[in-house]
């Protein structure tokens, strides 16, 4: 008897585990919060738009919410800081809002203007949010991207990042997360880019429609938003960062004028050599790509060695055109979104000190040479086009 | 003797090394220290002959007097009552380094995990848990950290392996930017750190073979030196040097960055796990350690009755210390930690071993 006492203390001491921890939330009490965005009011305050998902609503595959309801609303708020902006939300809210599953942080453009890192400062110090959320600068105000409606997804949050991942597709829009953007952010030399979000007018079956698309790339001097750059200039920085993981090129047909061929990018590598002589910087830009022939729009047998190889060279041209683009662009701005400074940095540690001082002055003088080695390999399961006469031949026969 | 349990030096080893590598896991104060650049991993790697030699008076101590832990032979080379007050001044060490160790580790987990939760409600069950572990006595410490060490060396590696296909290594150029010398400081700050050596002194006596004692130093330096690169790399490359020294957990925070396929995400609650067993072992140590020395040092025949008292002392003085993160990050920067830490585990032993040898107490060696 007197053995089994401790066991028997022991199971009522276990019962106490059962609580669950001391700050426990039931799923019920939860507002998940799936995509926040962050304006600065006309009076200089925070305006926070939180979209909240309501579970009743979105059901799981088979069943059917009721027409016409969103999956989400939105709760809008205002503070001093991004931090009393997220607790004034709690008091229009009727649950607490829960941050761990949020899916966008959408900065608005006037905000970004004015700077971002005290607009961070919150989303990185917090242990509910998290580093990998993609992050997007509205053209406009955040509010708007948030209130918008999508088509095939319930959760407007979630479709962003669908679209975000989406976009490696084409290579024309960067995919940055919160980690990305702080890590360019705290870096002396380098210079930030982050993803537009805009809205378009569309019409569809005689309605007009408004669509959220990612559109064109937020260049950031510092933690300022200076300007966009274009589908053409963003790839032009891709290339560079070594961040083109697939997409299009679209080239002249080197048979007619005006009629087009696609050549779809399989892979590409870039490699960044600074090189310092006699005081002056330059940069060696070495980019590797290899594609495919994708899609011809001219009758003409393309896959002949000749056609191939101008094929490559007007491929490689494109790809030039696109980096040299950016670089100028960037170089007028004097952002150093390239990453340069650390190339630099990493080859000449002596100089750098130095350097690092006046690379605002250094870096738009620094001489960039583009050099492209672009090669086609297949061109898909076909050789020649289909040509009208040959099907009509067939009909005959 | 006042410890009866005899453990094996892979056991000593284990505790020496979990102790070691838990508040780099959770701190990892090497980033605000020189070098303080992507060069930390090489001080890492450094750390080993100075840490040795660091640890080297601690083991020419023993060589002389192979019976007796640090508290005992302090006494016998400087006398009664000197000897006390050097003994006392080691104690002291112990004592308030548990402190230290157990407001790190409540600050973490109020900070990162759970900031609604008292955090006297952490302390007070680490210390219970652990002052069974020593009422139970330092066998079973030993096969605790003979338990837990596979389980943390695993979860430590399989997070390094999640990490690697985020890895920049560029990140870690240009090598010895500023020179050897900023590295060889890392290192000798890094050998600052481990209170572990120590550990070894008050220890070694109770081993169950006297032949492996070399074994311990350089295998426990060598194994720490590889957890620190291990544990560093993810941090430099993947997280990046200059967010990791605005990070107050950098580890946790790399952790939180793991992402495969949208599909293995979210892991932070391994690095809790292997993290709360690792804490426990080092706790359990340095409060052991505390109440061994104070027995020996009061000649009692068992160290038994000091647990409770000690750990009532323990709790207020945790609290007494870290009135917030702030303060307790200040305290434990090296400006201030090197030489609190130096004074004890390479000034005194050092000092003793000097005494030893003039008046020529203890066995030369064999």
């Amino acid at each position: 008897m007197k053995k089994s006492i401790p066991i028997y203390l022991l199971c009522i001491l276990l019962c106490f585990q059962l609580t669950g921890c001391w700050n426990r939330r039931e799923l019920t009490t939860l507002a998940i919060v799936q995509a926040i965005g962050i304006d600065r009011t006309e009076e200089g305050q925070i305006g926070l738009s939180n979209q909240i998902l309501r579970p009743s609503i979105v059901k799981g595959p088979g069943e059917q919410g009721e027409q016409g309801d969103k999956g989400v609303w939105v709760v809008t708020s205002t503070g001093e800081t991004v931090f009393d902006a997220i607790r004034n939300a709690a008091i229009k809210a009727d649950r607490k809002l829960y941050y761990p599953h949020n899916k966008a942080i959408i900065l608005g453009e006037e905000a970004a203007r004015e700077g971002v890192i005290p607009l961070l400062d919150f989303l990185s110090r917090d242990s509910e949010l998290r580093r990998l959320t993609s992050i997007f600068i509205a053209k406009g105000k955040a509010k708007d991207i948030i209130l918008a409606e999508h088509e095939q997804e319930k959760i407007p949050g979630q479709a962003i990042e669908f679209m975000a991942r989406g976009s490696i597709a084409t290579s024309k829009v960067p995919k940055r997360s919160l980690h990305d953007f702080l890590e360019t952010l705290s870096s002396k030399t380098s210079d930030s880019v982050v993803p537009g979000i805009n809205i378009q007018e569309k019409e569809e079956n005689g309605e007009k429609k408004e669509v959220v698309v990612l559109d064109q790339t937020a260049v950031f001097k510092k933690d300022k938003l200076i300007g966009w750059f274009n589908e053409k200039e963003t790839r032009g920085l891709l290339w560079i960062l070594n961040e083109v993981k697939s997409g299009v090129i679209v080239v002249e047909s080197p048979q007619e004028e005006e009629t087009y061929v696609s050549l779809e990018i399989i892979r590409a590598s870039s490699e960044i050599t600074p090189e310092i002589t006699d005081g002056k910087l330059s940069v060696t830009v070495r980019v590797k790509e290899e594609g495919n022939l994708a899609e011809q729009m001219s009758e003409e047998d393309l896959t002949q060695p000749e056609t191939f190889e101008e094929l490559e060279k007007r491929q490689a041209a494109e790809i030039e055109e696109e980096m040299k683009a950016a670089l100028n662009k960037a170089q007028e701005w004097g952002v150093d979104i390239f990453k340069f400074g650390e190339e630099f940095h990493r080859k000449f540690p002596k100089d750098w000190p130095e350097l690092e001082e006046n690379w605002d002055e250094e870096f738009p003088k620094i001489e960039v040479t583009v050099e492209v080695e672009a090669q086609l390999r297949r061109s898909g399961n076909m050789t020649a086009p289909v040509k009208t006469e040959e099907v009509v031949e067939e009909t005959e026969t | 003797m006042l410890e009866k349990g005899r453990i094996t030096y892979k056991q000593l080893i284990l505790m020496i090394v979990l102790s070691r590598i838990i508040v780099t896991i959770t701190y990892l104060p090497a980033l605000s220290e020189p070098p303080a650049n992507q060069d930390i991993w090489l001080s890492e790697l450094i750390f080993v002959p100075l840490q040795l030699l660091v640890a080297t008076p601690v083991y020419l101590l023993w060589k002389r007097f192979p019976d007796q832990t640090l508290i005992e032979y302090s006494q016998t080379i400087v006398g009664k009552k000197l000897g006390k007050l050097v003994s006392l001044l080691f104690i002291g060490y112990f004592l308030h380094l548990t402190a230290v160790i157990l407001a790190q580790f409540s600050q973490f987990l109020t900070t990162a995990i759970m900031p609604e939760t008292p955090y006297l409600f952490f302390i007070l069950t680490l210390v219970v848990l652990s002052a069974y572990a020593i009422h139970k006595g330092l066998e079973v410490i030993g096969r605790l950290s003979e338990l837990f060490a596979p389980i943390i060396l695993f979860a430590i590696i399989s997070i390094f392996v999640l990490l690697t296909k985020d890895m920049d290594l560029k990140e870690l150029t240009p090598v010895m930017e500023k020179g050897v010398i900023p590295v060889l400081q890392g290192g000798i700050l890094y050998s600052a750190r481990t209170l572990e050596v120590l550990g070894i002194a008050m220890l070694l006596p109770y081993l169950n073979k006297r032949n492996k004692v070399k074994t311990i130093f350089i295998v426990s330096f060598a194994l720490i030196s590889f957890l620190f690169v291990i544990i560093t790399l993810p941090i430099i490359t993947v997280f990046g040097l200059e967010q990791a020294k605005t990070s107050t957990f950098p580890f946790f925070s790399a952790i939180r960055l793991v992402n495969i396929g949208n599909f293995i995400e979210r892991i932070e609650a391994f690095h809790m796990a292997i993290w709360i067993l690792g804490y426990f072992i080092k706790v359990s140590l340095s409060y052991y350690l505390a109440v061994l020395g104070l027995g020996q040092l009061f000649n009692l025949k068992d160290y038994k009755p000091l647990i409770l008292p000690i750990g009532t002392i323990i709790i207020p003085l945790t609290i007494l210390i870290s009135p917030s993160l702030v303060e307790l990050r200040e305290f434990t920067s090296y400006k201030i930690f090197a030489w609190y830490s130096f004074f004890h585990i390479l000034f005194l032993p050092s000092l003793l071993l000097l005494i030893a040898i003039i008046r020529k107490k203890g066995v030369r060696s064999k």
